[in-house]
């Protein structure tokens, strides 16, 4: 699986710690992390919520072309 | 869909032909169930060897033994894989992970040790020793618990670990 650079720099951008990220959509800092580096497959509904903690559509963080 | 052919083919377990959701719908029913699978066998085991022990039934301490034994054989693995991946229980891993932990339990399974083979010495049957060897069993399994609870500790730092400076 690839890595989400998109989220990384949605996070970045927002100047957003994992763990500041993570509390704000109620998992862990190793679930962020583990998406950011492309382990884990996040459900529809962490996918929403994350879009929605950094100000982001589905598209711009979790799918369309690189 | 995958469909390779398996030790489950053909059971109740087999997930062939299984989509993402029947299958992750699947692995929490079996989580429940093996978590209190486990101590229910567990308190039937520990009950066993007592029981065998005192009514003096070698063939039942010892398959009571190895029952207890292989229990605990796959507690470790299910400890062992979650350790692995760094998701093992945080509260669970934090207290295990201690050092002294480690020393506790290996001065208890010493002391158990030394009584298994004094009792042995003065020539007691297998059934007599046997809650000695249980409690050497618990013992070794906490220490080796306490390990994989250290591995999980080591793991999840190593992912956190920040890559890149942002």
């Amino acid at each position: 699986m690839a890595k989400n650079l998109k989220l990384k720099s949605a996070r970045a951008a927002m100047d957003m710690s994992q763990q500041a990220l993570a509390e704000a959509v109620g998992v862990s800092r190793q679930t962020i992390n583990a998406i950011e580096k492309g382990n884990y497959n996040p459900t529809l509904n962490l996918c929403i919520d994350i879009c929605k903690a950094l100000g982001k559509t589905l598209d711009e963080i979790f799918w369309g072309n690189d | 869909m995958e469909d390779k052919t398996t030790l489950a083919s053909g059971t109740i377990f087999d997930e062939a032909g299984y989509d993402e959701m029947q299958k992750a719908e699947n692995h929490e029913i079996g989580f429940r169930l093996f978590r209190i699978m486990f101590f229910v066998v567990l308190l039937f085991a520990m009950v066993f060897i007592i029981v065998c022990s005192n009514t003096e039934n070698l063939a039942g301490t010892i398959i009571s033994l190895v029952l207890l034994a292989t229990l605990f054989g796959f507690y470790l693995l299910y400890a062992y894989m979650t350790a692995k991946r760094g998701i093992m229980n945080p509260k669970f891993a934090k207290s295990w992970s201690g050092t002294w932990v480690i020393i506790v339990y290996a001065i208890i399974a010493f002391l158990w040790v030394v009584r298994l083979i004094d009792d042995l010495c003065y020539g007691k049957e297998l059934f007599d020793v046997s809650p000695s060897i249980m409690w050497i069993i618990l013992t070794v399994e906490a220490m080796l618990m306490c390990l994989c609870a250290k591995k999980n500790n080591k793991v999840l730092k190593k992912q956190l670990e920040d890559d890149e400076e942002e």
